[in-house]
């Protein structure tokens, strides 16, 4: 194992964390860590010093002290962000993530900008998977996402924050890989890395191709991880995506996964509807926006 | 002539593998594919071996002309020098 990602809940909960992660970078590992950034101690600091994360993701709930007090009912802003800062004078390698959301989307650009300021990348995302296994049983349905209008507006407008027209545009042109094998007629097996090369591990020990697989998945305290990663790899390579996206020119560009399929209907074989559309009307918007002004360029 | 202790040697897949882990991981954040040969010589120094011994245990190995192998040698651990994964 090479690459590992720690993430929560917020890891830094843990009274053991600096332990836990000095130990495992001591082993050789690259590590990336995930966390909201309200519980970084001086300890903490320190151990990061020692031993930089190979990066550091910080969800960054809003772009002012007035939506984090809306959004997560306390005042973590000037907190989060000043952390940000000292993490980063102290050179650690950042990133920043942000969820877009009915509740900060007012935001989208404050939290850009703070990026830019701070030369630190934002990677901001407007699709939210149906928390299943929060849920129960109820695929498909997230109470406080957008509409897959909404969600596809926003996500244009991210973009528009670090893309030019001109990238915008080439996002969504057709290459030839777009093209390749595309029957429409059976199903591809999935190609990321879940369960190829990549496993996820749940808190309570449960091993799943990756983290937004909303399954059971197998113990690794109940059999051995040899075993479990196995049997994830097994169901990983049984695993079927949907027959229409197999021949659709907008795959490389769409988020439609095995993991959102079933988060969306339950089955990795029906194409999620949410997602499809979301990933049409963003094209749409583009082309609307900026397509005349570059075809244009195009014939001069 | 010791390698730097906040790197990580690890043979991946076959490969030999650098990882800093240390201080040094501000600067050099990510990882240092090595040749075969590099291996050899990183795997040596970490035990303590000289630069005069690795070579007399590379030339039992490899059969390459002295002059050539300490070219070699000498160029692979000054860049290692440069790059501080190795200390004088
Ligand atoms: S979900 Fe729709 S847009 Fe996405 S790959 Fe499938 S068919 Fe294409
Ligand atoms: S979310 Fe989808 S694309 Fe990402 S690792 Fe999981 S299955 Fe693969």
């Amino acid at each position: 194992m090479l690459f590992l990602l720690l993430t929560g809940g917020e890891p830094f909960l843990r009274a053991d964390f600096a332990r836990i992660y000095t130990e495992l970078r001591k082993m050789g590992l690259m590590i990336s860590i995930n966390t909201n950034g309200s519980l970084l101690t001086d300890e903490l600091m320190e151990v990061f010093r020692q031993y930089p994360p190979t990066r550091v993701n910080v969800s960054l709930y809003g772009g002012s002290a007035q939506t984090y007090r809306d959004l997560c009912r306390n005042a973590a802003y000037e907190t989060v962000t000043a952390n940000i800062r000292r993490m980063k004078e102290a050179g650690l390698s950042l990133k920043i993530n942000c969820s877009v959301t009915p509740y900060n989307v007012q935001d989208i650009e404050k939290i850009f900008d703070f990026g830019k300021e701070n030369e630190i990348p934002v990677q901001a995302t407007t699709y939210m998977y149906p928390p299943v296994r929060i849920n129960g049983e109820k695929y498909g349905t997230a109470p406080d996402r957008f509409s897959w209008e909404d969600a596809a507006k926003y996500l244009v407008l991210c973009r528009e924050q670090y893309l030019t027209p001109e990238q915008l545009m080439y996002g969504i042109t057709q290459t030839e890989e777009d093209t390749l094998d595309c029957t429409g007629e059976t199903g591809m097996p999935m190609n990321c890395r879940a369960g190829r090369t990549a496993f996820w591990v749940t808190w309570d020990g449960r091993m799943l191709p990756c983290g937004m697989f909303p399954n059971e998945g197998y113990s690794v305290r109940s059999m051995k991880f040899e075993e479990a990663w196995q049997k994830v790899r097994d169901y990983t390579a049984s695993i079927m995506m949907p027959a229409e996206c197999s021949g659709c020119s907008k795959r490389e560009k769409c988020a439609a996964c095995a993991a959102a399929c079933i988060a969306e209907s339950g089955d990795s074989t029906i194409k999620p509807e949410y997602i499809c559309n979301m990933t049409q009307r963003q094209e749409d918007l583009i082309k609307q926006k900026y397509g005349r002004g570059i075809r244009s360029d195009e014939n001069k | 002539m010791k390698t730097n202790k906040g790197v990580i040697y690890r043979n991946i897949a076959g490969e030999h593998v650098l990882i800093p882990v240390g201080s040094i991981a501000m600067d050099k954040n990510g990882m240092f594919v090595m040749t075969e040969l590099g291996g050899c010589i990183w795997q040596m120094l970490e035990q303590g071996t000289t630069k005069e011994e690795i070579i007399t245990a590379l030339l039992e190995e490899y059969e390459v002309e002295e002059s050539r192998l300490r070219a070699d040698v000498e160029d692979f651990l000054q860049r290692m020098i440069d790059a501080k994964l190795i200390e004088e």
